[in-house]
């Protein structure tokens, strides 16, 4: 600071100076003091241009200083508007994508929730899709050759509804009659009935977040043969019993209306339904970019 | 480039400040053994107070920047010397 200062006082006392020599030889000689009055007016002009453009180097030295210090914030930069355009339109086309980036994965998370909640009504169980093979894969840890080949099937998976029926069919008939199956002393089936259980407790926020679209909670409740409505008949009525005589975990009263009413072993039984299940297509909603209503365990899965 | 033209305004105040003095007498409009006159005395008092501001400046100028050398140079001479401690403590 030192420096500064004594830049800027050298420089305002050459300026005084500078001054007081026009002044002078204007009013005091004149054009009458000859030789003198010139060098004089010719001495303070000069020194009046160089001092004040000393004063304003170090003035900028100072001022660079002290914001180099953080004394002085840094002034707003001065924009010119095309550059105030162009900025403009970047910040836009950002936000843009940005936009679409979010809502692209928005879709995704909810193709995500639908497919499990096609998994979790039972149609992965006639597809070989996740639910079929944890149920498989549960079952081979036992140690099992049988149920060994049971998960291959479930994982190869070529003809849904036959093999894979048959399979989980086999899984029950198997665990009836081969009491060293279970590894941990647990019939095959309460295993499954656990792992199904864990599933639905995975699965409960993806149906809870897919509750805020009636197109697809009608299509759900039509999958579980629960009534959408008061007026609708039920397509599925006979799980009802299915499920009260289940030993599969029951629904807690926390659990999302959308909850797949139908429980393993319903699905288990060769043909309770009719086969091939279609699967079916989700009407697109009106305005796709609106996520449904949250719920407590969407954070933990998002 | 900012602070040489700056350190160059104070050298040239104080190069201002002795051409004043020296002026009346190099140019001739101040006779040897005569009395001053108003613009020799004007010049020759101008000229010294600039020439000693200048002097000031310059020395000023020059303490300032050594200062602000030793104070850069503090932190870094203590942190070698930690770096030394730490080293040979290793």
């Amino acid at each position: 600071m030192t420096r500064y200062l004594s830049g800027l006082c050298v420089a305002g006392l050459g300026l005084c100076g500078g001054a007081w020599l026009v002044v002078a030889a204007m009013a005091f000689g004149g054009e009458s003091a000859g030789n003198a009055g010139r060098v004089n007016l010719l001495t303070g002009a000069v020194l009046i241009a160089v001092c004040c453009l000393s004063l304003v180097c170090w003035s900028r030295l100072w001022r660079q200083r002290l914001r180099a210090d953080g004394v002085l914030a840094d002034p707003f930069p001065l924009v010119s508007r095309r550059e105030a355009r162009r900025n403009r339109r970047a910040l836009s086309r950002d936000v843009r994508r940005a936009a679409k980036l979010a809502e692209r994965s928005a879709r995704g998370a909810r193709r995500a929730a639908r497919r499990s909640a096609r998994l979790a009504t039972g149609g992965a169980l006639s597809e070989g899709g996740v639910l079929g093979e944890g149920v498989a894969l549960g079952v081979a840890s036992a140690g099992d050759e049988q149920y060994g080949r049971a998960a291959a099937s479930y994982g190869a998976g070529v003809d849904g509804s036959a093999l894979n029926g048959a399979g989980l069919g086999g899984v029950g008939v198997h665990g009836a009659h081969d009491p060293g199956l279970s590894g941990a002393g647990a019939n095959p089936g309460e295993r499954a009935a656990e792992l199904i259980g864990e599933l639905r407790s995975m699965l409960e926020p993806l149906l809870a977040a897919t509750g805020g679209q009636p197109a697809l909670a009608q299509q759900l409740s039509a999958l579980v043969g629960q009534p959408a409505a008061p007026g609708q008949p039920s397509a599925a009525g006979q799980t009802a019993t299915a499920a009260a005589a289940s030993p599969l975990p029951r629904r807690s009263r926390f659990a999302s209306e959308l909850r797949p009413r139908m429980t393993a072993a319903d699905l288990a039984m060769p043909r309770a339904r009719s086969a091939p299940m279609s699967i079916p297509r989700l009407a697109p909603a009106v305005d796709d970019s609106a996520l449904g209503p949250a719920s407590d365990g969407e954070d933990t899965w998002w | 480039m900012v602070s040489r033209v700056g350190l160059a305004g104070v050298v040239a105040v104080f190069a201002a400040g002795i051409w004043l003095v020296a002026a009346p007498f190099a140019l001739g409009y101040q006779l040897a053994g005569a009395g001053w006159t108003g613009a020799t005395k004007t010049d020759v008092i101008t000229g010294g107070v600039l020439a000693v501001a200048g002097f000031a400046g310059l020395f000023g100028v020059a303490a300032g920047r050594v200062v602000e050398l030793y104070a850069d140079a503090r932190p870094a001479a203590s942190l070698a010397a930690t770096a030394d401690r730490e080293n040979s403590g290793s």
